[in-house]
């Protein structure tokens, strides 16, 4: 049974292990030594590749700012915005304020006026009924 | 027998990581967001982990300190992969019709493409890693505390291996000293068990069967004998990419394919019934 068990185990190593020279052995100490210290060993390749890496972040900066900035200005825009409605809304209360006196003295006026109309129509009533009751 | 060992211990199987790319930086090329490793079959893809992560650190577009808040787990066609299984074990589950039907074809590159993925959350089946390697270690020796009862009824001989003994024996794993692996589990495994650990995978779940090494009779009970019933088809049983006769000895082959956890993991696949 050993015989075919190794027959079967050879020929999956044959079959798993075909190409093995393109996938990466692990190194079992430095695997060991990481976990054991936790120490984060950076990758060899990072130099070569800092420069691919470097200018992709940049590219991302670029965007953000971009961005920073479109948003700056919706802000400024926005404010200024709000800036005048405020002004308008304090120019409206004001004239709001003015309307509302030039209407109270218009009807104290107009209050007097009646007054006046209705003294001047009684004193010319009582001059008629005076003049009528000479004449009988 | 020494020689079947020594050939299940080398297994390794060529693996393609590539990593989520919600983790890259916007623009890296994909062929940049990969690794290629040979992994061993017994062992737990887990371990290499931080490996990948700091291979791959330059492209990752936050620091690796800020990515232990997330969960990691690896996926294979979007079904993630228990990792508290050994990586073989993983693969025959997964790729059971490359197993028995292998090319034989000399030009044919037997890879296994898996994704590495992170989230807040882990799915349903993936044990979520709290305490990084040493979470590992402990389950991987707390499975060698249930070997060890089901092998022998208790587990004094376990807990009777000093701390820098289990030490040696998690670092045997890590760093495939099998010498070391075999001083340790050839004194935790006895020459006569009273009961196999197996543990049977169908369909996408795993059964722990009780596995006495003799019947009733005093005879030796066979593989076929705790995976009969299991299904209705025609089925192949097979342990370490390779398909086990069904009248083989329980023992015998659990002595020769065990796993680096202690137990004896068998994948069952069901046949079509035209084969």
């Amino acid at each position: 049974m050993d015989e075919f068990f190794m027959e079967k185990l050879k020929e999956r190593d044959v079959i798993e292990s075909r190409f093995s020279e393109l996938f990466q052995e692990v190194d079992g100490d430095a695997l060991w030594k990481q976990q054991q210290n936790n120490v984060q060993t950076a990758g060899k390749d990072v130099t070569e590749n800092n420069r691919l890496i470097i200018s992709k972040l940049r590219d991302e900066l670029m965007e953000k700012e971009v961005e920073l900035k479109r948003l700056q200005e919706v802000i400024n825009v926005q404010d200024k915005n709000n800036e005048k409605l405020n002004d308008e809304l304090i120019t409206v209360n004001i004239e709001n304020n003015i309307l509302q006196e030039k209407l109270s003295s218009l009807n104290k006026e107009h209050n007097k006026l009646v007054q006046r109309w209705l003294a001047k129509v009684q004193h010319e009533v009582d001059t008629m009924n005076a003049h009528f009751e000479r004449d009988s | 027998m020494n020689a079947i060992r020594k050939l299940v211990w080398d297994g390794a199987l060529n693996v393609e990581v590539t990593i989520d790319p919600e983790l890259v930086i916007k623009g890296i090329p994909k062929n940049k967001t990969m690794v290629n490793l040979r992994i061993p079959r017994d062992s737990y893809i887990m371990n290499y982990l931080d490996y990948i992560l700091t291979r791959l650190e330059a492209y990752i577009r936050v620091n690796l300190k800020d990515l232990k808040e997330l969960n990691f787990w690896f996926e294979y066609d979007g079904i993630p992969l228990s990792w508290n299984y050994p990586t073989g074990v993983l693969y025959d589950i997964m790729n059971t019709k490359d197993v028995i039907t292998a090319a034989r074809d000399t030009n044919h590159l037997n890879m296994w493409r898996i994704n590495l993925t992170c989230g807040s959350q882990v799915p349903r089946n993936v044990i979520p890693i709290i305490e990084g390697t040493k979470q590992i270690e402990k389950y991987w020796m707390h499975q060698w505390k249930q070997v060890c009862f089901i092998l022998r009824g208790s587990s004094k001989q376990i807990m009777s291996i000093s701390r820098k003994e289990g030490q040696s024996f998690w670092e045997s794993i890590l760093r495939r000293d099998m010498e070391t692996f075999n001083n340790i589990s050839t004194r935790i495994i006895p020459k006569k068990a009273r009961f196999i650990p197996v543990v049977i995978h169908i369909n996408d779940k795993f059964i722990q069967p009780v596995a006495p090494s003799l019947n009733d009779d005093g005879i030796e009970n066979k593989v076929i004998n705790i995976t009969e019933g299991l299904s209705s088809s025609e089925i192949a049983i097979i342990s370490h990419g390779v398909v086990i006769p069904k009248k083989s000895s329980l023992k015998e082959v659990y002595d020769r394919f065990l796993s680096f956890d202690g137990f004896l993991h068998l994948i069952i696949q069901e046949q079509p019934a035209n084969t």
